[in-house]
């Protein structure tokens, strides 16, 4: 990084661009995994 | 439909009063808005995509079922991840492979993602993974309040939020923890 110390707010751009280059692996779908629980537990528990 | 009113979106607080009413469907909309940072923040902490999946999964289960508590006028992003990160907590110490925290390679960008910034190219590509084997030796606390601001962009009020920790001392977790990174970023640049 250069000769000069860094400093705090240098540090926090860093890693704010670091967060921006992660290798996240893909968020899978969830909403019908979860409305489909939700649902089902509905309807066992009206059932009950 | 439940997730528009005269062509615009519904916002998070009028989906949370119908999902908390029982419409499913609402609160579907919801977690199609923030798979993705919840799946990311469980990632961050179980470090595993599966455990991770499971996670968000369950935690946005638990979620519903705790909409009772939420409150109008509060965000709903900040609250889900509370719940998220808990959940992954719970799960981190049976996780057993653990995926690396990585850059990605400049040929794995989409044609849509932006060029690294001034500040990552002034990094390198050595810089930055010796930031993140800084960000990896942080203290869990530091590393989540770090994980939170930085990384997954939460603002300091729903950083303070989703930890449960007054902002006071997100700002001087953060401080200490940018101290502690620099520090180790101008050690490994010494030799």
């Amino acid at each position: 990084m250069g000769e000069r110390p860094m400093t705090n707010e240098q540090v926090a751009a860093a890693v704010l661009a670091l967060g921006r280059e992660l290798a996240y692996p893909p968020a899978p779908s969830m909403r019908s995994a979860v409305t489909s629980r939700l649902e089902n537990e509905r309807a066992a528990g009206a059932s009950d | 439909m439940t997730d528009r009113v005269e062509g615009r979106p519904l916002e998070d607080v009028e989906l949370a009063r119908l999902a908390r009413d029982g419409d499913v469907h609402a609160y579907g909309e919801l977690v199609e808005r923030y798979r993705e940072v919840a799946f990311r923040t469980a990632w961050l902490i179980t470090r595993n995509s599966a455990e991770a999946e499971d996670a968000a999964q369950e935690a946005f289960v638990k979620a519903f079922y705790a909409l009772g508590r939420f409150r109008a006028g509060e965000a709903f992003r900040p609250w889900v991840l509370r719940i998220v990160s808990n959940e992954a907590k719970n799960r981190r110490r049976s996780v057993g492979r653990r995926e690396r925290l990585t850059v990605r390679l400049a040929q794995d960008r989409g044609p849509g993602d932006a060029a690294p910034s001034p500040e990552a190219a002034a990094l390198g590509r050595e810089g930055r993974e010796a930031l993140l084997g800084a960000i990896e030796r942080l203290s869990e606390p530091e590393r989540l309040v770090v994980m939170y601001r930085y990384l997954l962009e939460l603002s300091e009020a729903e950083t303070a939020r989703a930890l449960a920790i007054r902002p006071g001392t997100v700002k001087s977790r953060l401080s200490r923890a940018l101290s502690k990174l620099r520090h180790q970023l101008e050690g490994s640049t010494d030799g």
